[in-house]
C-alpha cells in the first residue's frame, strides 16, 4: 500500500529540435533554397576573392579600356579606365557583404538593447525609449541615412553606421514585442522566483529565446543595406575611389550607359542578385519561423 | 426518430478503423483496428489519455482528419448505414452540422468572432431549410432559450467574446442542435476549459437534451468523473487500441484491463484512494507511438505483462454481457479484492 | 496547530489590485487578492481550492513576492518579509519556491536540463563547480529523472518528466515553504498521480511546508491537511480537511463538492442542487457577500454587507450570514 512508485522509465520522445525542425522546412521551401545558394555563392566569391579574382581590381590599362566582355581575358570585361570587370565584382561582393553585416549588426546590437530595457523594465523606460524611437521612424530611412553620413563625413565605415543607425528603430521594435511575450512566461517567473538577477535575467534568460523573430528581419536587413550602402555610394557619401563598391561602380560610369552597356549594368545585376538572394531567403525564413504557419 | 428500439441496428458503426499520420520521423499509427459502435440515444464515452486515438477517431467520424498528413488506411464508418469514407466532400458537409454536430473544449475558436451568435445559429437553420432570415433568427432566440441562456433575446444579440466560457459552450450547444434531425453529437472534452460549478451545469443540460431531442452522444474524455455522470457506455482506449469496452456501473465495478484499473484507480476522487496516503499510478509514460509494433502497447508500463504481451495483441475477450477486452492478463474478480 | 507556536509563514490582510488600463473607458481596479489571511506551520500542507478568476494563483505569487502586495504583512517565522529587497529579497528566495503549472512554459525551451536544475545553487553560489555537479545529479535521481538526460533540453521529455524537472530545480535549494500553482493540473491523470506521490514522498522526506494551489478539489482533498476555499479574491471557508469533507459550512463550499463529479456511476443519481448562474467577474464583484446571486440562502443583508470570516466551531472559519448569524 505505502510502496511509492516514482521511477519513471528511460523513454524519451525523440523529438526534433526548433533549428533541425525548421532546417528541415527550409529545405523544402524552394525560393528560399534559391536565395540560400546566391549567398553562399557570393560569400564563396567574397572569401575566396584573392584566388578567385583573376585581376587586381584596382590595377588600370588604359590601352584595354572599355573591352566588351566575352573578350580573350576579360570575361565581362573591363571599365572606362580598363580594369577588369569580374575582378572589381567580385572584391565588390566582399565589400557589399561586410557592409551588409556589419551594418546589421550595428542595429542589432543598438537595437538589441534599447529594445530588451524597454520591453523589460515597461512603464517610463519602455515610454521614453519607444518615443525616440517613433521619431526616429517618422523620418524617411534614407534621409536619415544622408543627414547621418553627412554629419560622420562621407566614408564607407560611416556610411555602415548611419544604415545601422537609421535601420535600428526596426529591430528595436521587434525585439520590445518579443520581450514583451517572453517576460510574461512562467519560465522567466520561476527563474526570478529562484533569486535570478535582472541582468542575468534579461541577457541570458529572455533575449536568447527573444530572438528567434528578428532572424527574418536581419536577413532582410543585410539585403536593404547592402541597396542603401549602394545607393550612399552612387551619391558620393559612401565608398570613395577606387574602391571596387558595386553603388559607386554604378556611379562612376553613369555615362556610358549608352556606349559601354556592361560597365553600368553588370554592378547592377550582382546588386540585385545579391538583395534577391536575401529577400528570398528572410521571406523563406518568415513563413517558417511564423508560429501561425506551424501546427 | 422517436420510435427507435434497441435491437435496431447501431447508429453509428466504426469496423476496423486504422488512421496513420504520416510524419517525418515515420508512420504513427494514431488508431487501429479500431471498432466501435454507437447505438440510437446512447452516450459513449471514448477515454484515455493524451495520444491515445480518441480525438482522432472523432476527427475520423466528420473526416476532419488533415491529409496529409492523415490518412484513413482503412475501415469503414456505417452511419445509419451509410459508409461515411464513401461520401464525396460535398456530401460530407451537408452531415457535418446536420445529422452529425461537434463542441469542442475551446468553443471561442470555432465561433465567429464577427457575427452575433442569434445570426451564427440562424444560419445554420438556413442553411439546411429554406427558412427566412427572421423566422431562423426567432428559431435561434428558441434554441438559446432551450440551452438555459438568461434573457436569450438579448444573447443572441451578442459577439462570442461578450460572453462567458460556460455561456459559449451553451451557444455552440444550441448550434449542434439547430439541425433539422441531431442524429450524433461528438462533444471533444466540452467541459476540460470550465469550471466546476459551470462543468456540471453543462454536463446536467447534455443529459436533458440527449432525452429531449432523442439523440446520441459521443463523449471524448479524459475525466473519470465525468463519464461516471454521463456516459451510457465507456470505450477505453490506449496508444491508438481500443483495450476495454463495457456498459458504465460494470467498466467501474469490474475492469478486466489492467489500464482501465489503473486509470480508475488514480483519480483521486475515486472510492477507492478514500483515506489512502498515496494514489494508485501506473508506472511509466505512454510510449512513443513511432515505437509499437504489434505488441500490447501497455506491456512496458503492465505490472502483469508477460511474453506473451510483448510478442502480439490480444484477441478480444468477454467479460459478460457487452463487455469486451483486449489483455492476455485480465484482472479477475478475485484479484480486485485484495 | 498549537496557537503559541509560531507559523513558519502567515499572511496578514494581504491584498493585491490590479489597475487594467484598456482602451474602453476609465482605468478599474481589479481586486484579485481583497484580504487574505493565512498561515501555515512547518511540514504543513494547505490546500487553496477555487475556480478561475478567484485569485488562488496570485495569492501563491503574491506570498513568493512575485507580486508585491499592495497592503498586507507577510511574515516569515515571526519577521516581516514586506519591507526586505535587494539581497534580503535574494536571500529570502532561498527557503521559498514555486512549482508551475504548465511543464511547457515553465522551463527555459534553450536551457539544458542540468543548466535549468542547477541555476538555483549558481545563484546563490552554493559550492564549486563540482559540488554542483553532484547536488544537481542527486537532485534529478530523488525527482525520478535519469542524470544521464541533464544535457537534453526540456522538449525532449514528456510532460510529466518536465514537471518533475521543475520540481527539481525548485527543491534543489531545499526550501523550507514550497508553492504548487496547479502543479499537476496540466497532467494526464495517470501522471498525475505519479507526482502527487513523489509531492508527498518529498514532504515527507525534507519536511518543507507546502501551499498547494488547485481548481481540482479531488486533487485538493486528496494533498492537503488543511483546505481554504477562495471565491472572487476572499477567503470564504477554512478547516481541516476531514471537517470540511464531513461537512460543508459555506454554501459556495457545498456548491462545489455537490458540483464536482464523482469517479462512481452508481450515486450518479444521488445529486442535489447544482448551483446556477456564472462566475461573475472578479472586475466587479456583487455587492455585499460576492456568493449571493448564486446562493440558496441569500437574504437582504448578504446582498448588502460582505460577511467577515469568523470561527464558526473550533478550528474552522467561515464568511457567511446564514452560517454565522449575527
Amino acid at each position: 500500500m505505502n510502496e511509492t512508485k516514482t521511477a519513471t522509465t528511460d523513454e524519451i520522445p525523440a523529438e526534433p529540435g526548433f533549428w533541425r525542425e525548421s532546417w528541415y522546412q527550409l529545405t523544402r521551401n524552394r525560393a528560399a533554397m534559391v536565395g540560400l545558394v546566391i549567398i553562399a555563392l557570393f560569400a564563396i566569391l567574397a572569401i575566396f576573392a584573392p584566388l578567385l579574382a583573376p585581376a587586381d581590381p584596382v590595377v588600370q590599362s588604359i590601352s584595354e579600356r572599355m573591352t566588351p566582355p566575352l573578350s580573350p581575358g576579360y570575361l565581362l570585361g573591363t571599365d572606362d579606365l580598363g580594369r577588369d570587370m569580374l575582378s572589381r565584382i567580385i572584391y565588390g561582393g566582399r565589400i557589399s557583404l561586410v557592409i551588409g553585416v556589419v551594418s546589421v549588426g550595428i542595429s542589432l546590437v543598438l537595437g538589441g538593447i534599447l529594445g530588451l530595457a524597454a520591453g523589460y523594465f515597461g512603464g517610463w523606460t519602455d515610454r521614453i525609449i519607444m518615443r525616440i524611437i517613433d521619431i526616429m521612424l517618422a523620418f524617411p530611412y534614407i534621409l536619415l541615412t544622408i543627414v547621418i553620413v553627412a554629419m560622420l563625413g562621407p566614408s564607407l565605415f560611416n556610411a555602415m553606421v548611419a544604415i545601422g543607425i537609421s535601420q535600428m528603430p526596426r529591430y528595436a521594435r521587434v525585439i520590445r514585442a518579443s520581450v514583451i511575450s517572453e517576460r510574461e512566461q512562467d519560465y522567466v517567473l520561476a527563474e526570478r522566483s529562484l533569486g535570478t538577477s535582472d541582468l542575468e535575467l534579461m541577457f541570458r534568460t529572455i533575449l536568447p529565446n527573444a530572438l528567434a523573430p528578428t532572424i527574418v528581419q536581419a536577413t532582410l536587413g543585410v539585403g536593404e543595406a547592402i541597396l542603401s550602402s549602394a545607393g550612399l555610394s552612387f551619391l558620393g557619401l559612401g565608398a570613395q575611389p577606387p574602391t571596387p563598391e558595386w553603388g559607386l561602380m554604378i556611379a562612376s560610369s553613369k555615362q556610358f550607359i549608352t556606349t559601354a552597356w556592361w560597365i553600368v549594368t553588370l554592378p547592377g545585376i550582382a546588386i540585385l542578385l545579391t538583395v534577391l538572394g536575401f529577400n528570398l531567403l528572410g521571406d523563406g525564413l518568415r513563413d517558417i519561423l511564423d508560429p501561425r504557419m506551424r501546427d | 426518430m422517436s420510435d427507435n428500439n434497441p435491437t435496431q441496428a447501431p447508429l453509428l458503426d466504426i469496423q476496423d478503423l486504422q488512421v496513420n499520420f504520416h510524419t517525418r520521423r515515420g508512420l504513427v499509427r494514431a488508431v487501429r483496428n479500431l471498432n466501435l459502435s454507437i447505438n440510437e440515444g446512447e452516450t459513449l464515452a471514448l477515454v484515455g489519455e493524451s495520444g491515445c486515438g480518441k480525438s482522432v477517431t472523432a476527427h475520423a467520424i466528420t473526416r476532419l482528419v488533415p491529409m496529409p498528413p492523415g490518412d484513413i488506411a482503412s475501415g469503414s464508418i456505417l452511419f445509419r448505414g451509410d459508409n461515411l469514407l464513401d461520401l464525396s466532400e460535398r456530401e460530407m458537409r451537408t452531415l457535418r452540422g446536420s445529422k452529425i454536430s461537434m463542441i469542442f473544449q475551446e468553443p471561442m475558436t470555432s465561433l465567429n468572432p464577427v457575427f452575433t451568435i442569434g445570426t451564427q445559429i440562424a444560419e445554420v437553420f438556413r442553411t439546411h431549410t429554406n427558412m427566412g432570415k427572421k423566422e431562423a433568427f426567432e428559431k435561434a432566440v428558441e434554441l438559446l432559450d432551450l440551452v438555459k441562456i438568461p434573457a436569450p433575446a438579448k444573447r443572441a444579440q451578442s459577439y462570442p467574446h461578450q460572453l462567458s466560457g460556460g455561456m459559449r459552450q451553451r451557444a455552440m450547444i444550441a448550434m449542434a442542435l439547430a439541425s433539422p434531425e441531431p442524429g450524433l453529437m461528438i462533444a471533444d472534452e466540452p467541459t476540460t476549459a470550465l469550471d466546476v460549478t459551470i462543468q456540471a451545469q453543462i454536463l446536467q443540460l447534455l443529459s436533458e437534451l440527449k432525452e429531449r431531442v432523442g439523440m446520441s452522444i459521443l463523449l471524448i474524455t479524459h475525466d473519470m468523473g465525468v463519464v461516471a455522470e454521463t456516459a451510457d457506455r465507456v470505450a477505453v482506449m490506449y496508444a491508438g487500441r481500443k483495450v476495454e469496452d463495457a456498459p458504465v456501473e460494470e467498466l467501474f465495478a469490474n475492469p478486466q484491463h489492467p489500464y482501465a484499473a489503473g486509470l480508475l484507480g488514480c483519480q483521486p476522487s475515486s472510492p477507492q484512494n478514500k483515506g489512502a496516503h498515496r494514489l494508485e499510478s501506473i508506472d511509466g509514460s505512454v510510449p512513443d507511438l513511432l515505437s509499437i509494433g504489434e505488441e500490447c502497447p501497455f506491456s512496458n508500463r503492465c505490472p502483469n505483462a508477460s511474453d506473451r504481451c510483448r510478442a502480439g495483441f490480444p484477441e478480444k475477450s468477454e467479460a459478460g454481457p457487452n463487455h469486451a477486452y483486449w489483455c492476455h492478463h485480465p484482472i479477475s474478480n478475485s484479484g480486485v479484492a485484495s | 496547530m498549537s496557537p503559541t507556536e509560531t507559523p513558519l509563514l502567515e499572511a496578514r490582510g494581504i491584498r493585491k489590485h490590479f489597475t487594467i488600463n484598456d482602451d474602453r473607458g476609465p482605468a478599474r481596479t481589479l481586486k484579485a487578492v481583497d484580504g487574505v489571511d493565512l498561515s501555515i506551520q512547518a511540514g504543513e500542507i494547505v490546500g487553496v481550492v477555487g475556480e478561475s478568476g478567484c485569485g488562488k494563483s496570485i495569492l501563491g505569487k503574491t506570498i513568493l513576492r512575485l507580486y508585491e502586495p499592495n497592503d498586507g504583512e507577510l511574515l516569515w517565522k515571526g519577521e516581516d518579509l514586506t519591507a526586505v529587497s535587494g539581497p534580503g529579497l535574494k536571500a529570502m528566495r532561498r527557503d521559498m519556491q514555486m512549482i508551475f503549472q504548465d511543464p511547457f512554459s515553465s522551463l527555459n525551451p534553450r536551457k539544458k536540463v542540468h543548466q535549468i536544475i542547477s541555476q538555483p545553487l549558481r545563484v546563490h553560489k552554493l559550492g564549486a563547480p563540482s559540488e554542483l555537479t553532484s547536488r544537481t545529479e542527486a537532485v534529478m535521481r530523488e525527482v525520478g529523472i535519469n542524470p544521464a538526460y541533464g544535457r537534453r533540453y526540456p522538449h525532449q521529455f514528456s510532460g510529466g518528466q518536465r514537471q518533475r524537472i521543475g520540481i527539481a530545480r525548485a527543491l534543489a535549494l531545499e526550501p523550507e515553504f514550497v508553492v504548487c500553482d496547479e502543479a499537476v493540473s496540466a497532467l494526464d491523470v495517470s501522471i498525475q498521480a505519479q507526482i502527487l506521490n513523489l509531492l508527498l514522498d518529498l514532504r515527507d522526506k525534507h519536511g518543507f511546508a507546502n501551499l498547494f494551489i488547485s481548481h481540482d478539489l479531488a486533487v485538493v482533498k486528496f494533498i492537503a491537511e488543511r483546505i481554504m476555499v477562495m471565491y472572487l479574491g476572499r477567503i470564504v471557508e477554512q478547516a481541516s480537511k476531514n471537517d470540511l469533507m464531513a461537512e460543508p459550512l459555506h454554501p459556495y463550499t457545498r456548491a462545489l463538492l455537490e458540483a464536482f463529479p464523482v469517479a462512481d456511476p452508481s450515486v450518479r443519481h444521488k445529486k442535489k442542487q447544482i448551483v446556477v448562474g456564472d462566475v461573475p467577474s472578479p472586475m466587479d464583484p456583487p455587492k455585499g457577500c460576492h456568493f449571493h446571486p448564486r446562493c440558496p440562502l441569500a437574504s437582504e443583508k448578504c446582498r448588502n454587507e460582505y460577511p467577515p470570516l469568523k470561527e464558526a466551531a473550533p478550528g474552522r472559519l467561515v464568511a457567511c450570514w446564514a452560517v454565522n448569524g449575527e
